[in-house]
Order: structure tokens, then C-alpha cells, then sequence
């Protein structure tokens, strides 16, 4: 019996071949004899003939829409800077405006910059000294036109540290300029690349972008 | 088939005009294979398109050979990726499958009974096909639906001749079995006693 069923499923598992006329010649006649006196095998294959003849009656369905490409699709194996060209454009478009900001930012807040002149108390805190070392301003210039008679005033150890000020503070104002200078060109500099990328980098992101949401034919 | 081979190798130095022309040429079993393969109209189209996107860029590797097979393994491949990222989402709904896309071809003196019986019919061809494996439903799609041969079909599928027929013999059984369950919608002449 377990021998009977274990042939019969052999058979059972060519009958779709065998609808097909995918068997060998020899396979093919040995499963015809046994289609000859067996019915359950011929039901198989009069439902399976069924089964398949349905479903080639199943349609072909007309296209929705055009499939057509109207541009050409980024490769997908290109190199990480053409695959992250748009996000590095974002990037760059963010970094430009943070740029623009901060730079401008300083210029307006640095001396000399786009606010004109610093208010006076401000000139006057960064060209003199401040107020609690004025008199010792004037004590050092009255020391260094009278040195002899210092030697004899109880400031004596006040006196050199005054005195140390007054020439130091002489001898940075021109390097001072030359900061205002360097930072405000630097200032405009980074104005100007902070531009540039905006102008860069909006315009492209926004082609892109637009391309992107129609990128097929309708 | 000359003029094919013109095409394809107009496409391979970026010609997009005569990739077109091949995508006139096969879009409609693309997406029929999509259509049977994943049962939703919207997410065939998609199949469909990515696999001409994905045809377009990879053109240039075609070594020659039969080009149709090629592009519909591209399709079905999109299908298997397409069926992933659904089944992982469940954006696949048994319900967004009911479509009448499946609907089979009827006559003229059809009652409206009847066109009602052979749409339902459609939608339960459709969804026993959801219920086979993906391989085995591709290849009863490639050969019973679309017609192709056992040997373009295992083109397509990449599978040996064996597995091919082995596949389509197990889709065969479950899909009448399937269609055993619901005998009032089938024909006097397809019924599966």
C-alpha cells in the first residue's frame, strides 16, 4: 500500500510537466500507462488541464502610464561625492548662511566695521588707559622727566609698574591697526564666500529638487 | 530583432531616445508581471518604473543574449525587493489587494450575474497567486499567465530548467486547490471536480 501511494504521488508530481509535454519520451509513455488504469491520476490532470487553461484565459493589463525615462538616472555606483552631492549642497548652502551670519555678525560689533566710529567712551577705554591708572600715568611722566627726585616719594615700587604701562600701551596701538585691519578683511572675505555659496547652492538644490519630483514622463 | 540590437547598443552609449523605443517595446509585460506578482496597481507601476531605471543604468553590463528575459528578471527582482520592504512596513493589506485587475475577459451576452461571478473570480485568481511562494508564483505567472516558455522562464527566474518545472508543478496543485474552495465562481467548463 505505502508502495502504491509513493508511486502514485511520483506520477502526481508529473502531471504538470507532462500538460506541458516536458517529459522525456519513456517517462512520458510509462505515465500514459499508468494514467490508463488509474483514475484518481487522470482527475489530477483533468484538473490540473483546468486549472491552467483558467489561467491563461487571465488578461494582459494595458500600461497605467508611459514607463519612458525623460532624463538620464543618477548611476547608483558613482562616486560618494556625486551620491551625496545634494545633502553636501544643503551643507554648503547651511554652512554659507552661518558663514554670512557670524561675518557680518563681527563686522557690525568689531571696531571701525559697518557701525562707523566706536562711541567715544568705548575710544576712550581702547586708546587710554583706564581711570584708576591715569594718575599713575601722570606720576610715571612726572618720573621720567624727574627721575631723580622719585627716589626720594614713598610710590617708589608703584612708580616702575605705572611707568611700565604708559610705553607698552605706546607700543601696541599700531599693531591694533593692523588686527582692525587683518579682521576686517578677513570679515569681508568670509562675507563674500558665505555669498558665493549661497548663490552656489540654492540654485542648484531647487533644479534638483524640481527635477526630482517629476523625474518621468507622465 | 536587428533593430534591437541597435537599440540596446544606442542605449549603451546613452542613447535615451532608443532605450525608450525598448521600453515601448516591453513596458506592458513588465508591468504585467509586476501587477500578478504583487496584486496592487500602484505598486506595480513603481516595479515597473524601477526596473527601466534600474535596466538604464546597468544597460552598459548587457553582454548580449535575449534582452526581454533580461529586463523581466529586472522586474522580478524589483517585485522580490518591492514585496520585502511592504511585507516589513505591512503595507500589504489583503484588502489592497482586491483589485479587479485580474478580472477575466468576458462576452457580450454576459449577464450581469456573470460579469459580478467573473470579477470575483479575478480577485480570487489574484489572490491565490498571494499565497504561493514568490518563486513558485513567478513562474506560474511567466508560463501560464504570460505565456513564456520553460526556457525563458528559467532565464528569467535564474533557476535551472528542474527547478523551474518543479516550482511551477507545486504552484499548479495549490492554485487548484485554492480555486477548489471557491467552486461557484468558476465556469461549468473549469470546474475542478
Amino acid at each position: 500500500m505505502w508502495l502504491f501511494k509513493n508511486r502514485h504521488g511520483h506520477w502526481q508530481q508529473r502531471l504538470s510537466a507532462y500538460l506541458d509535454a516536458q517529459l522525456e519520451p519513456l517517462e512520458r509513455r510509462k505515465l500514459e500507462q499508468h494514467l490508463a488504469s488509474c483514475t484518481s491520476c487522470q482527475e489530477e490532470l483533468e484538473s490540473l488541464r483546468a486549472t491552467v487553461a483558467l489561467l491563461q484565459r487571465v488578461p494582459q493589463v494595458a500600461v497605467p502610464r508611459s514607463f519612458r525615462l525623460i532624463e538620464e538616472p543618477m548611476p547608483v555606483g558613482a562616486p560618494w561625492t556625486v551620491r551625496y552631492m545634494v545633502p553636501l549642497r544643503y551643507a554648503a548652502a547651511a554652512a554659507g548662511l552661518l558663514f554670512l551670519v557670524v561675518a557680518v555678525g563681527d563686522l557690525m560689533t568689531s571696531d571701525g566695521g559697518l557701525t562707523g566710529p566706536v562711541p567715544p567712551s568705548q575710544e576712550q577705554d581702547a586708546v587710554s588707559p583706564s581711570p584708576a591708572a591715569a594718575p599713575v600715568t601722570e606720576a610715571a611722566s612726572q618720573e621720567i622727566e624727574a627721575p631723580s627726585a622719585l627716589s626720594a616719594v614713598p610710590e617708589e615700587e608703584v612708580l616702575p609698574e605705572a611707568a611700565r604701562v604708559a610705553p607698552s600701551k605706546a607700543a601696541t596701538e599700531p599693531e591694533g591697526d593692523e588686527r582692525t585691519l587683518l579682521s576686517r578683511t578677513l570679515g569681508w572675505l568670509a562675507a563674500a564666500l558665505g555669498v558665493l555659496f549661497v548663490a552656489l547652492a540654492v540654485p542648484v538644490s531647487l533644479q534638483w529638487w524640481l527635477k526630482r519630483r517629476a523625474p518621468l514622463e507622465p | 530583432m536587428d533593430d534591437e540590437h541597435q537599440l540596446i547598443d544606442r542605449s549603451q552609449h546613452g542613447d535615451l531616445a532608443a532605450f525608450n523605443k525598448l521600453v515601448d517595446r516591453y513596458q506592458t509585460q513588465a508591468y504585467n508581471l509586476a501587477l500578478r506578482m504583487l496584486g496592487d496597481e500602484a505598486l506595480a507601476a513603481d516595479a515597473a518604473q524601477e526596473s527601466f531605471i534600474s535596466a538604464y543604468r546597468a544597460i552598459k553590463g548587457f553582454r548580449g543574449g535575449n534582452f526581454r528575459s533580461w529586463i523581466l528578471r529586472i522586474t522580478a527582482n524589483s517585485t522580490r525587493d518591492l514585496l520585502r520592504a511592504a511585507k516589513s512596513r505591512r503595507a500589504l493589506s489583503l484588502e489592497a489587494l482586491e483589485t479587479d485587475s485580474g478580472a477575466l475577459p468576458h462576452s457580450s451576452e454576459e449577464s450581469p450575474e456573470e460579469q459580478v461571478l467573473r470579477s470575483e473570480l479575478g480577485s480570487e485568481i489574484q489572490r491565490c497567486l498571494e499565497a504561493l511562494h514568490h518563486d513558485q508564483r513567478l513562474a506560474l505567472v511567466l508560463i501560464d499567465i504570460q505565456g513564456f516558455s520553460y526556457e525563458e522562464a528559467a532565464r528569467i527566474t535564474g533557476a535551472s530548467l528542474g527547478t523551474v518545472k518543479s516550482r511551477l508543478s507545486r504552484a499548479r496543485h495549490q492554485m487548484r486547490d485554492g480555486l477548489r474552495a471557491v467552486p461557484e465562481l468558476l465556469p461549468d467548463k473549469f470546474r475542478l471536480e
